[in-house]
């Protein structure tokens, strides 16, 4: 492989990346605030990995939620309104198979992961003026091995939660 | 109120001079800065209302910006100094050519005019007498500029003092009153004399005298007026203190206006920590004080925010909306009096300020919720969902754990160290800058501007990098370039992660996926998703003196590789103003994840256990002692599990029948 096609490949990577963190932030972010039932859409199936850890891994607060169904459930029955106001979002591309990167672009970004960094704000109870948290969430992003470009499974999410950790740090 | 503010440009109203706010928070509303970068209490708005003895009320909505003081002494200097804090907004009511350069002229001689026998002594005669004549003095220079237009001058402001009338107008009015002198009136000559300047400059020296001098007196206000039995600070009825009044504090708006936020400060001065201040001061009373909106005194919450005890009642409050700006604040509110107020006619108002203030207890001295509830409100419970934990750490071997340990030392003392032992060619980083964080609550009152110059120009927040080639060059992966970019940031110290724990929270989970540098797994291997969040101080990189104080979030993918053996696949810092370390207290007592043993009884004690097990079970005294051992002096416990293995012991475990008796 080339240098400038190792370039363009990492390039194109960078720029799915990128798109996807502010794309699926914003979309996961709204849900929480305003689709509550959709919640546990944006998750992986749960899943016991060969070395007997469990996907996905939410933890809230030092809370560690079993399942997405359970943090569903979570928003709807317990937590009061919630407005996410995003102020700085970073991410980075995690490829399992860096060391040899021999892959088409395409079928590359079917193997990435993404990790996102979000800081900023909670407002809860009140959509104006109810009381600020600021807040710090890490999310590691998978591709839904299930996503389609065509065909019924062509609406289904093309990136889901894998791994969450949320934090009210201020 | 800082003597800082005495050298600084003070009538510029240059706009760079107003330094970058922190804009997010909406409830943050009523902290400002002004124009000389000074964190300014109060709202803006503080036309209406006031605090009591409202002899200039009328006057005062339609000229809130003219200073009408008759005492020239401490209430000038205060109003002087104070209205520093004027916001550009309310200044631009009034117009701005010489409203702000104002000067006394005084005026003798008159009392020895025909006029002085009318009723009022004459001043209606000579003002109208000078305005006339300033007219004309005026115009003729008007003229000489090629207008015609007559020019009308109006005297609005003056005061008698004895011999003298004292006249305050705007600069360029006074030069004409000045080519008065010697003039005569009703056959007496008058003579013009400028008696002192306000406009400043000159003067900077008494006002700084003043000012300290204003701070004793409000100190000593705080002081006469603090009850420490109670822990309580009376404000109420200020419109009746003597000494306030001896001040002319009340004579002007604008001084009124600012006595309150003048008075905030001085006491928050008095208190060196927050907690310091929150154990000091559990009440604040500002009854009686004909209050129609607490806008004027808005600044108590921000100053008292941890405040237990408040008592609103006899003011003017006609609804809700007259106390709105107190809406949510005072988090720990327990008891709030607000009986005597027309808004106790509204029989909603009390499911309201059970809204408002989730942890209140009492109003008007009633129980209005119960201990448990006001308990779960002030853990915030209610409002924020699922309590708030301690740090969910699920390491292995210890690993994340010694990396965290010795990442963060090295950070502050060798990067290139840390370059070389824990990140590879593979190894990505980059740096987001969230400018407008939250900022920690109970440090209102020292709010700096934050200075992001050394980070914004590596700064890879997504939300205001849109150009795909600015967030691939941001991006920095390999050591060359990683440690390229992490020498050019700031030195840090951290605060010690043992001795320190608590300004840390550091939490870890396994992450699959991870990239395997050997290459034998396609679809990665096991490591670590790390999240910290902290503090540090930034440090002068060659005096190594302490210059900023901020809090960082910090996300790592650790795996397996590197020198060390473990090494950063993914480095995303985040760097934020501070924001302290207060969220991530536990509200409920972490749920130890080991059963913790009863303290083991003493060697007495033991032994009586020890006998009666012996009874019970038949086991010798030491296999006894042992079995009790293992299970922590849990006799029943330790029963159990000699139930469970009796008949795998081996005979010689029990007594035989002759050693009893023997």
């Amino acid at each position: 492989m080339s240098e400038s096609s190792a370039n363009d490949h990492i390039e194109i990577l960078i720029k799915t990346a990128t798109e996807t963190a502010e794309s699926f932030v914003d979309a996961y972010y709204t849900a929480l605030q305003a689709s509550r039932p959709t919640i546990s859409s944006y998750y992986v199936p749960r899943e016991t990995l060969p070395d007997g850890k469990i996907v996905p891994i939410i933890v809230w607060n030092g809370n560690s939620i079993e399942t997405a169904a359970a943090f569903q459930e979570m928003f709807e029955k317990e937590m009061p309104f919630m407005h996410y106001e995003v102020q700085a979002l970073d991410c980075h591309v995690m490829n399992p198979g860096d060391s040899a990167v021999d892959d088409t672009s395409k079928a590359a970004e079917k193997k990435i992961s993404i990790i996102v960094a979000i800081n900023g704000f909670v407002r809860l109870a009140e959509a104006r003026e109810g009381p600020t948290k600021g807040f710090s969430e890490s999310i590691v992003l998978a591709p839904n091995p299930e996503k389609a470009l065509k065909g019924p499974k062509a609406a289904t999410r093309a990136w889901l939660i894998q791994s969450q950790v949320f934090r009210y740090v201020v | 109120m800082s003597s800082r503010t005495e050298t600084k440009n003070r009538g510029g109203r240059d706009p760079h001079q107003q330094p970058q706010r922190s804009g997010v928070n909406k409830n943050r509303t009523n902290l400002r800065v002004d124009r000389d970068g000074d964190l300014v209490m109060g709202a803006p708005k503080a036309k209406r209302g006031g605090i009591s003895k409202n002899k200039n009320r009328g006057g005062a909505r339609d000229q809130p910006e003219r200073m009408r003081i008759d005492k020239p002494g401490m209430a000038a200097a205060i109003a002087k100094h104070i209205a520093q804090n004027n916001t550009q907004g309310s200044r631009s009511s009034t117009p701005v050519s010489f409203s702000t350069q104002r000067k006394d002229i005084k005026v003798t001689g008159w009392k020895k005019s025909k006029a002085s026998s009318n009723a009022d002594g004459g001043i209606s005669s000579l003002i109208a007498f000078l305005e006339k004549r300033m007219g004309i003095q005026m115009s003729k220079r008007v003229t000489a500029g090629s207008s015609t237009a007559q020019h009308v001058v109006k005297i609005t402001d003056y005061r008698v003092d004895g011999d003298a009338v004292v006249i305050n107008l705007p600069a360029a009015d006074a030069s004409a009153l000045l080519r008065l002198n010697g003039y005569q009136f009703a056959a007496a000559n008058i003579k013009v004399e400028q008696l002192r300047d306000r406009s400043g400059s000159p003067q900077n020296k008494s006002t700084s005298q003043t000012t300290e001098e204003l701070k004793t007196i409000l100190t000593n206000l705080l002081t006469r007026r603090y009850n420490a039995e109670q822990k309580l600070l009376d404000l109420s009825a200020l419109g009746q203190d003597t000494e306030l009044n001896a001040l002319g504090m009340f004579d002007s708006p604008t001084t009124q206006a600012k006595l309150f936020p003048a008075l905030m400060k001085v006491c928050d001065e008095q208190f060196k920590t927050a907690q310091e201040k929150q154990e000091t001061i559990l009440g604040v009373s500002i009854a009686n004080n004909e209050l129609t909106s607490v806008q004027i005194v808005a600044s108590l919450a921000p100053t008292l925010p941890q405040l237990k005890n408040l008592d609103i009642s006899n003011n003017k409050f006609a609804n809700l909306s007259a106390i709105q700006a107190w809406k949510h604040k005072f988090r720990h509110l327990d008891h709030i009096v607000t009986t005597g107020n027309p808004f106790e006619q509204m029989p909603e108002h009390q499911t309201e300020l059970l809204k408002w203030y989730p942890t209140l207890r009492f109003l008007n001295g009633v129980q209005v919720r119960s201990d448990e509830e006001a308990l779960h409100g002030s853990k915030g419970a209610k409002h924020y969902g699922k309590p708030i934990l301690g740090p969910l750490f699920q390491d292995e071997n210890q690993i994340a754990e010694n990396f965290i340990k010795t990442f963060f030392q090295a950070y502050d003392q060798d990067r290139a160290w840390l370059v070389n032992n824990y990140y590879d060619a593979t190894s990505t980083f980059s740096l987001a800058v969230n400018t407008h964080a939250k900022r920690d609550p109970s440090q209102q009152e020292t709010m700096q501007p934050q200075e992001w110059d050394q980070y914004i120009k590596k700064s890879r927040n997504l939300k205001h990098l849109n150009h795909l080639q600015a967030r691939i060059k941001r991006s920095f992966t390999g050591q060359v370039d990683i440690l390229n970019v992490l020498t050019s940031l700031p030195l840090t110290q951290h605060p010690n992660l043992l001795t320190n724990g608590s300004k840390w929270s550091v939490e870890c989970v396994a992450q699959p996926g991870v990239p395997d540098p050997t290459g034998q797994s396609p679809t990665g291997v096991g490591g670590f998703l790390i999240t910290i969040h902290g503090e540090f101080n930034e440090l002068d990189r060659e005096t190594k003196e302490v210059q900023k104080h901020r809090s960082f979030d910090r996300t790592f993918i650790l795996g397996p590789g590197g020198a060390t053996g473990v090494r950063v696949v993914s480095d995303l810092l985040t760097v934020r103003a501070y924001g302290g370390y207060e969220a991530w207290v536990p509200t409920e007592p972490t749920v130890p994840t080991m059963p913790v043993a009863p303290a083991a009884p003493n060697a007495a004690e033991q032994d009586m256990i020890i006998m009666e097990f012996c009874k019970a079970s038949g086991m010798k005294y030491e296999f006894s002692k042992q079995c009790l051992d293992e299970n922590f002096w849990n006799v029943p416990q330790a029963m159990e599990q000699f139930l469970a293995v009796k008949d795998t012991l081996p005979a010689g475990a029990f007594i035989q029948t002759e050693e009893v008796i023997g």
